[in-house]
């Protein structure tokens, strides 16, 4: 019994192959009716499901495998083209077939049920238009053949002596296997050999699971011997090590081979699928998969099925117009569906893009009021990619819905919660054009890129798909550090206001927060919608873990998401970001005071204020330059620097850069020639594609400036006017001046491009000095 | 479970305890126990045992014991309960010891009842007593929602 129901799992198996490529086959076919290999494959997976199911005497299985056979023989051999009405019903055979084999599945036995409607249209159809006599006459290979036929039609025809059937159809069956195989070897030689050559085996998935298992303390051993060999002097041991380290790595990339599988295996659902959805709701829908071969591992391409079937099906029900509303607004009468799949970052991304009418934001913008998500004032002033968001919202979807808002919501929260569970995001654009969303999902979920940190001596990991900047900040004066809004420490990251969270506090391993004017190491992070910085006691380094469980006691922490074994055996926590976002209260708190990231509208219009950074002349102190005219910031050696004519200039990446010492050309500094050993800070400026550099004694750092600035009078070289941050007084470089003056100003500059631009950089300039 | 057997025994305090070798049971020490802030009261942290995650509890928690006296080297004792390796860090290895079915009796009653809950009976063994804890209840009895 044990051996029967083995070879019972194999059929299964082969079974589910078989009618996932059908679908797929029988999609293409429809598209190009004419090709012959293509029916020769659906042929030849029709006869494998009959023989094998003759072999169980699963009946019903046999009969309407049979019916479908004698239509694609008939389609192979050129008596009919494939029409539409041919393909309903093909794949209706199909889906019949398989809701057979599911049947065998759930009960280890064929299922009753009655398909002589099916079996009498498939009849139908195979003599539909012709007679039997022509099928006869039909070029077949073998000249056994048209005897054989005419058994084949007369004995359906006796329905009511379904025994004589069955014994004729089983007779039959012998003969036709061998004349059969030998027509389909012929027709299908090439792909039959070189399947025959891939000979591959099926291994169980825990077994493959066990062998990863044991490759990864093969590498945690490995580890732990490296850090052997570093201290050891003994040159045989090392070259061993060695050895065993090329082997193990080699070991453990074939083993992550094994669990990785092409996305086509979720993908090949899908022809099918928008078909049918596309055929439901009056729609012409073209589905281009591009990428199909990229891997990812196999529990990921679990998780990723049912929001795929998800957005496709959102897209073709929702985002794609009518074909006459289509028309209408210019597009073709076809819409399209892009399934895109490649590797960027160490992940995998899927787009999935369609050509379709796009979210109508201002009905989300609307529905979001209606449903007391925002007020009125508040929706007015978010960005469309605000908008967006809300129809992640659970429960938003629905009701949208009922008011035929054009789709999309409807169980986004659900994608995205699944796609978040396997550690990916999602990204939505959308335009009157189309929508195209966009998941990143890791290559694998055993092993990930993580940033470690420490938590007083513990080292922790982050998932490094959260992980959007480290930072380091050193209190300064002038720079706000750590403030308070409405209770949630907050820190200014480029005009972004970060909502902080203190590790130590938050795993209540510290019970007071730290001090706000001490140096803080920030890691900031992206989950549940927001982001924000976690702040560590250190930064350690990246790598690559391999995740293990946390086991079931750790089910009431939801912070940690797993475990990993670090190289010198210890085990450290993964956490998870999300969870720590919840657990934090800052969700539920910013959301409670409408928390703008963007800092400059909290700071009011007429109180803005720009970045600047300050720094330094021989002589004169606290001068400042507009962040965005730095490009970057270098130390050059004297040494670098040579002349052209009266100019100092320098090899600069593959450019000439022009050097100008601001003391030169900015009053009141002192000028000083520089010697060969000494090296100067310079900052780099781009001017039309050139690099230029300006010599400054020091720079310090970026400071925000008020836009206000005070006028000098009477003006002066190389200044244009001065600021008052925290008290003192900070003079602002007047770039184009000292451009002007070493003869880098728009005279020299031919061409309209280059005018524009020296328009456009005045025009900037005034409405500061304004 | 099957009262006669092998039993792994080890001291938590002055009491004796007994898990029947069944289980699965290894010993070690010296393990560098990763703690799990927010997580259980009971659960120490974890540790790896060549490749796998093991996790730690601390016996004297989950007894309502006092905290072990400082500089006690906790010792494990390993198991596997639904396909996860814990260990019990304990004050103190005894031996494998052999019992039989006469030696059983039900647990007293004058026992913490934090303790009791986990002891399955004791075997009077001639110098003392024998608790036998159920290994299940000592996992599945911790209360998981704790900060």
């Amino acid at each position: 019994m044990d051996n029967n129901d083995q070879i019972l799992d194999e059929f299964l198996l082969e079974a589910g192959e078989i009618f996932d490529q059908l679908d797929l086959d029988f999609v293409q076919l429809e598209q190009t009716p004419e090709d012959k290999k293509l029916i020769g494959n659906i042929f030849r997976a029709m006869h494998t499901l009959k023989g094998s199911s003759g072999f169980f005497a699963f009946h019903r299985l046999e009969k309407v495998a049979h019916a479908g056979e004698s239509l694609l023989s008939k389609l192979r051999d050129g008596v009919f083209t494939l029409n539409e009405e041919m393909t309903d019903v093909l794949l209706e055979t199909s889906d019949r077939l398989r809701a057979i084999v599911d049947g065998v599945q759930k009960q280890r036995r064929e299922p009753e049920g009655d398909d002589s409607a099916l079996i009498q249209n498939l009849k139908f159809l195979t003599d539909g238009g012709t007679g039997v006599t022509k099928t006869v006459s039909a070029p077949s290979a073998a000249p056994v053949s048209p005897g054989v036929e005419v058994v084949i039609e007369s004995a359906p025809q006796a329905i009511a002596e379904k025994m004589l059937e069955a014994d004729i159809a089983n007779l039959e069956q012998d003969v036709l296997e061998v004349v059969r195989d030998v027509a389909i070897d012929a027709a299908v030689n090439e792909a039959e050999s070189s399947k025959e050559l891939a000979a591959p085996v099926k291994v169980s998935v825990e077994l493959l699971d066990k062998l990863m298992n044991l490759v990864s303390e093969m590498v945690l051993a490995r580890n732990r011997l490296l850090s052997f060999a570093r201290t050891s002097g003994d040159l045989a041991f090392n070259n061993t090590v060695r050895r065993i380290d090329t082997v193990t790595l080699e070991l453990q990339e074939r083993m992550m081979k094994t669990r990785m599988q092409p996305i086509s295996q979720v993908w090949s659902k899908f022809p099918r699928l928008v078909r049918d959805i596309a055929q439901d709701c009056g729609k012409k829908v073209e589905l281009v998969q591009i990428g199909a071969e990229t891997e990812l591992d196999r529990t990921l391409l679990e998780g990723i099925r049912d929001p795929l079937v998800h957005i496709i099906r959102n897209s073709v029900d929702h985002g794609i117009e009518l074909p006459a509303e289509r028309l209408a607004k210019g597009k073709s009468e076809q819409g399209t569906v892009k399934l895109r799949a490649f590797h960027e970052n160490g992940m995998v991304v899927i787009e999935i893009a369609d050509d379709g009418a796009g979210i109508d934001i201002p009905l989300v913008r609307q529905k979001a009021i209606q449903l007391g998500l925002v007020t009125a004032e508040r929706a007015a002033k978010l960005t469309d990619r605000e908008i967006i968001d809300f129809i992640y919202l659970p429960g938003f979807s629905t009701k949208a819905e009922i008011t035929n808002l054009s789709g999309r919501g409807v169980g986004m929260d659900v994608v995205r919660t699944n796609i978040h569970e396997i550690g990916g995001t999602v990204d939505i654009a959308t335009s009157a054009q189309g929508t195209r969303l966009r998941l990143s999902i890791p290559l694998t979920l055993a092993i990930m890129p993580a940033v470690f940190v420490r938590c007083k001596q513990y080292s922790y990991a982050i998932p490094q798909v959260n992980v959007i900047e480290m930072l380091r900040y050193e209190p300064r004066e002038g720079v706000p550090g750590v403030e308070d809004f409405y209770g949630v420490p907050v820190f200014r990251l480029r005009d972004k206001l970060i909502p902080l969270v203190f590790l130590n506090y938050e795993l209540k391993v510290d019970d007071v927060l730290p001090p706000v004017d001490q140096t803080l190491n920030i890691v900031i992070v992206q989950a549940a919608g927001i982001r924000f910085g976690l702040v560590v006691d250190e930064v350690l380094y990246m790598q690559e873990v391999v995740v293990k469980s946390v086991g079931p006691l750790l089910k009431g922490t939801p912070v940690y998401s797993g475990s990993t074994i670090l190289g010198d055996g210890r085990v450290a926590l993964i956490f998870d970001i999300n969870a720590i976002a919840v657990r934090s209260g800052i969700i539920a708190k910013l959301a409670d005071n409408q928390f703008e990231q963007d800092i400059s509208a909290a700071l009011g219009a007429n109180n803005e204020s720009q970045q600047m950074l300050l720094f330094d002349l021989l002589g004169l102190e606290r001068m400042v330059i507009p962040l965005e005219m730095v490009d970057r910031l270098e130390m050059i050696s004297a040494s670098r620097i040579d002349r052209r004519g009266n100019e100092a200039v320098m090899l600069y990446g593959n450019k000439i850069m022009r050097l100008i010492s601001l003391a030169h050309y900015v009053e009141g500094a002192t000028q000083k020639s520089l010697y060969g050993d000494e090296t100067v800070p310079v900052i780099v400026h781009y001017h039309h594609g050139q690099p230029v550099g300006f010599i400054v004694k020091k720079v310090h750092n970026i400071v925000n400036v008020p836009t206000q600035v005070v006028m000098v009078s009477p003006p002066q070289r190389g200044i244009m006017g001065s600021v008052i941050v925290n008290d003192s007084v900070m003079s602002i470089l007047n770039v184009q001046d000292v451009l002007n003056l070493s003869g880098l100003g728009p005279h020299e500059e031919a061409g309209l491009a280059g005018d524009n631009y020296i328009d456009n950089d005045v025009i900037t300039m005034d409405r500061e000095i304004k | 479970m099957n009262r006669a057997g092998s039993y792994a025994t080890f001291y938590v305090g002055n009491l004796f305890f007994g898990i029947p070798i069944a289980v699965g049971v290894e010993v070690t020490m010296g393990q560098e126990v990763t703690p799990v802030p927010l997580g259980p009261k009971e659960v120490a942290g974890f540790f790896n045992l060549r490749g796998h995650i093991v996790t730690a509890i601390d016996m004297r928690t989950r007894l309502n014991m006092s905290v072990a006296p400082a500089g006690t080297d906790a010792l494990s004792i390993f198991f596997q309960d639904q396909d996860h390796l814990f260990a019990l860090l304990v004050d103190r290895v005894g031996d494998f010891t052999e019992v039989t079915e006469q030696t059983f009796e039900e647990t007293p009653s004058n026992l913490d009842p934090n303790a009791r809950e986990l002891i399955v009976g004791v075997h009077k063994l001639a110098d003392k007593l024998l608790l036998v804890l159920d290994t299940h209840k000592i996992v599945s009895g911790i209360d998981l929602v704790q900060s």
